[in-house]
């Protein structure tokens, strides 16, 4: 492995960290392996050095009582939170790093951007976070689990180990029964975390779905103002004629006008009422489903896209930061 | 050695070596390797834990090799927080040293 894959690597596990702080741990590794290989040691000795990537990365990681576990549990949920918003995604990083409940990020993940409407998304929340807690319910499982197995592999490391045996072989023996444990716990928390998206899907379908009636029935109402509003509109047009004719039916004409903005306004109330996913969605709430499914792929790539962008623009970051250092020397 | 042993007295070592002069990360990494054989990558994470319990400050300075380096250096936090691990220490292996002997005494 060499300076800029293990940088790279190392980065994409402290993701949960400021950006300035990534780059202050990882400018002090660069440094540290550019002196070894200064001081005559090959770029593979100089990382192998510091052991395995993921283990180092959780020591950083605890500096900053971060949960080590946070990013591979939940990183398929950071991307999408990433495009619903900036003031909430930092709301939630901020939280999540000062008292380390990682899992409360979770509690408002949504899958769209619905703007606009907070009674709404107050009460999408709260389901959210009940969600989440039945998830962390499995997830604790799945920790027990691996405990458990942990413990059942003892016996095991006690028979083999002869006590004339070196330190080392110990060692690795210990860690061949967490990597079993592990295995097991892994197993158990993939099975937790499959229910737990069993259920997300299930509560995510009712949502879908309580957003569909209440459109439904928003666009109704507007449908309603609207068409009494042109049927006022005709009306006006009717006495204006009568007003011409110079029947004393200003009064009527001035109610009529009233009546037509009133209404007017009330069907435009009822349209912004409307969850609507994009500017460019209509207020037809029959394609909803459609739009949906469309969103969800968009969510995807968009996905993939961050991804590739991201490492794109870390490797160029990191090349550009050696530049400097290399004229430094 | 025992790798729990190493855990433990590493944060009074770091300590000790930055109180006597400040130092910059790969410096410090070879003074403590002096003192224990400890995997490198383990002494940046506590580095950083460290600085940010406010027991270190850093503070960059040029380096005729090479880009500028980060200096830490201990604070007064850290000077009351090192005298109470060094405490702690002296007493604990004073005791275990104890108990060893006692043994020793008996059989």
């Amino acid at each position: 492995m060499n300076k800029d894959k293990f940088l790279t690597e190392l980065r994409g596990y402290l993701s949960i960290l400021e950006r300035q702080e990534q780059d202050d741990i990882l400018e002090e590794y660069a440094q540290h392996i550019d002196m070894k290989m200064q001081k005559g040691l090959s770029e593979e000795e100089a990382i192998g050095d510091f052991g395995s990537i993921e283990q180092l990365a959780a020591e950083i990681l605890e500096a900053y009582h971060v949960n080590p576990e946070f990013r591979r549990q939940s990183f398929s949920f950071k991307l999408p939170k990433l495009m619903t918003g900036g003031s909430r995604g930092s709301m939630q990083t901020q939280s999540g790093q000062s008292h380390g409940s990682a899992q409360y990020k979770d509690g408002n993940v949504q899958e769209e951007g619905n703007r606009g409407w907070q009674f709404g998304r107050r009460i999408k929340n709260i389901v959210m976070k009940v969600v989440c807690g039945i998830r962390n319910a499995f997830r604790w499982m799945g920790g027990k689990c691996r405990a458990f197995g942990v413990w059942l592999m003892k016996p095991f490391k006690g028979r083999k180990t002869k006590p004339g045996e070196d330190a080392q072989a110990n060692g690795r023996l210990t860690e061949r029964t967490k990597e079993m444990g592990g295995r097991l716990g892994r197993f158990c928390r993939a099975v937790g975390r499959g229910i737990a998206a069993l259920w997300r899907w299930c509560i995510r379908f009712c949502i879908f779905w309580l957003k569909f009636m209440w459109n439904a029935a928003w666009l109704l109402f507007a449908l309603l103002c609207g068409g009494m509003a042109m049927f006022i509109l005709m009306g006006a047009g009717a006495v204006l004629v009568f007003l011409a004719q110079g029947y004393p039916f200003i009064g009527l004409f001035l109610i009529c006008l009233g009546g037509l903005l009133c209404l007017g306004a009330l069907a435009y109330g009822a349209f912004t009422m409307l969850i609507r996913k994009e500017k460019t969605d209509g207020n037809d709430s029959g394609t909803q489903s459609g739009k949906d499914a469309e969103k969800k792929e968009d969510a995807r790539s968009w996905e993939n896209e961050i991804k590739e962008e991201d490492i794109k623009n870390w490797k160029s970051e990191m090349t550009e930061g050696y530049g400097k250092e290399a004229a430094y020397e | 050695m025992n790798p729990q042993f190493k855990k433990g007295v590493l944060e009074l070592i770091v300590l000790e070596s930055v109180h006597q002069r400040d130092m910059y990360g790969y410096e410090l990494v070879e003074e403590v390797s002096q003192v224990i054989d400890v995997n490198e990558g383990t002494i940046y994470p506590l580095l950083k834990r460290l600085t940010n319990e406010h027991y270190f400050e850093t503070y960059l300075r040029e380096s005729s090799e090479g880009p500028p380096r980060k200096y830490y250096h201990l604070t007064a936090a850290g000077i009351l927080y090192r005298d109470k691990l060094a405490a702690e220490w002296e007493e604990f292996q004073a005791r275990v040293n104890r108990f060893l002997m006692g043994r020793g005494g008996h059989e």
